[in-house]
């Protein structure tokens, strides 16, 4: 009996972890298509993971400002700038103005800063 | 008889833990990697990989010549460079269920480089759970910059 009430057990815990890892990535609609290399403009996540909104509007930034599609240094000017070490990784905020406010724009900022430059 | 059922349920627990979260299972890297550039002279390899919390790429500037002249062999020869003549650089995307479209979810600027290869790594920037990709750019410098980008496949990771 205890053994039965063991393997029952088992078999709800499985369910349960089985329910939850497949309703997780299931529960989003899959890509439907890759994202275009030529396109000018992209969509950047924000700090919640969905698609950054600033001053309630949904924004785009443009291609040139995540770095390129071709780095933008000659060999020597990458010597001389000293940028040989590995920058650190970016990601989006808004824009603030002076007072605080978003302006609308978004901006890249060093991974693990809040706060938009 | 019980006893042995009980000892088959607890053989198959580890087998079936690994099935049981799709997203864990699919935890693996997805490698996108090959040459991006081949004139015979220079040849410009990427190899860009998305692990299940690191993204990471690496340039390796090859040859056709060996340093002897022989046997020639396409793309085969480590080709070193100066210092700066090797550039790398990987963005990560996610899928945006709400506006159809991949954002992206974080980047590292250019890495540059010498030698004959050229690696960039970074921890995922963590956008929370959904579809992701990466891609990464691969160049060499030879009278301008040589090489391209590949895009790994997509799979589900919870950050």
């Amino acid at each position: 009996m205890r053994r039965r009430l063991l393997l029952l057990g088992l078999a709800a815990l499985l369910a349960a972890v089985l329910g939850v890892g497949f309703a997780a990535s299931r529960g989003q609609e899959e890509p439907t298509h890759a994202p275009d290399p030529n396109a000018e403009e992209v969509y950047v996540a924000g700090p919640d993971g969905e698609a950054l909104k600033c001053n309630g509007k949904l924004v785009k930034v443009k291609r040139s400002a995540l770095g390129g599609r071709t780095p933008p240094l000659t060999p020597a000017q990458a010597a001389q700038q000293s940028v040989l070490l590995e920058p650190r990784a970016r990601v989006a905020r808004c824009e603030k103005g002076a007072k605080g406010n978003e302006t609308g724009r978004a901006v890249f900022v060093e991974a693990g800063s809040s706060e938009s430059p | 008889m019980r006893k042995r059922s009980v000892r088959a349920a607890l053989a198959l627990l580890p087998v079936l833990a690994a099935l049981a979260g799709t997203g864990e299972a699919r935890a693996h890297s997805l490698i996108s990697s090959g040459n991006v550039y081949d004139n015979g002279n220079q040849c410009v390899y990427n190899w860009t990989a998305q692990a299940h919390s690191y993204n990471s790429m690496l340039v390796r500037s090859l040859t056709d010549t060996p340093p002897y002249y022989f046997p020639r062999a396409n793309c085969t020869y480590n080709n070193a460079k100066p210092a700066g003549y090797l550039a790398g650089r990987w963005e990560s995307w996610k899928w945006g269920p709400n506006v159809g479209a991949w954002l992206v979810c974080g980047t590292q600027g250019w890495n540059y480089g010498g030698g004959y290869e050229l690696q960039v790594g970074r921890s995922t920037t963590g956008c929370g759970g959904g579809y992701y990709l990466l891609q990464g750019g691969a160049f060499v410098y030879n009278g301008g910059w040589l090489g391209g980008w590949l895009t790994t496949d997509y799979e589900w990771l919870w950050s």
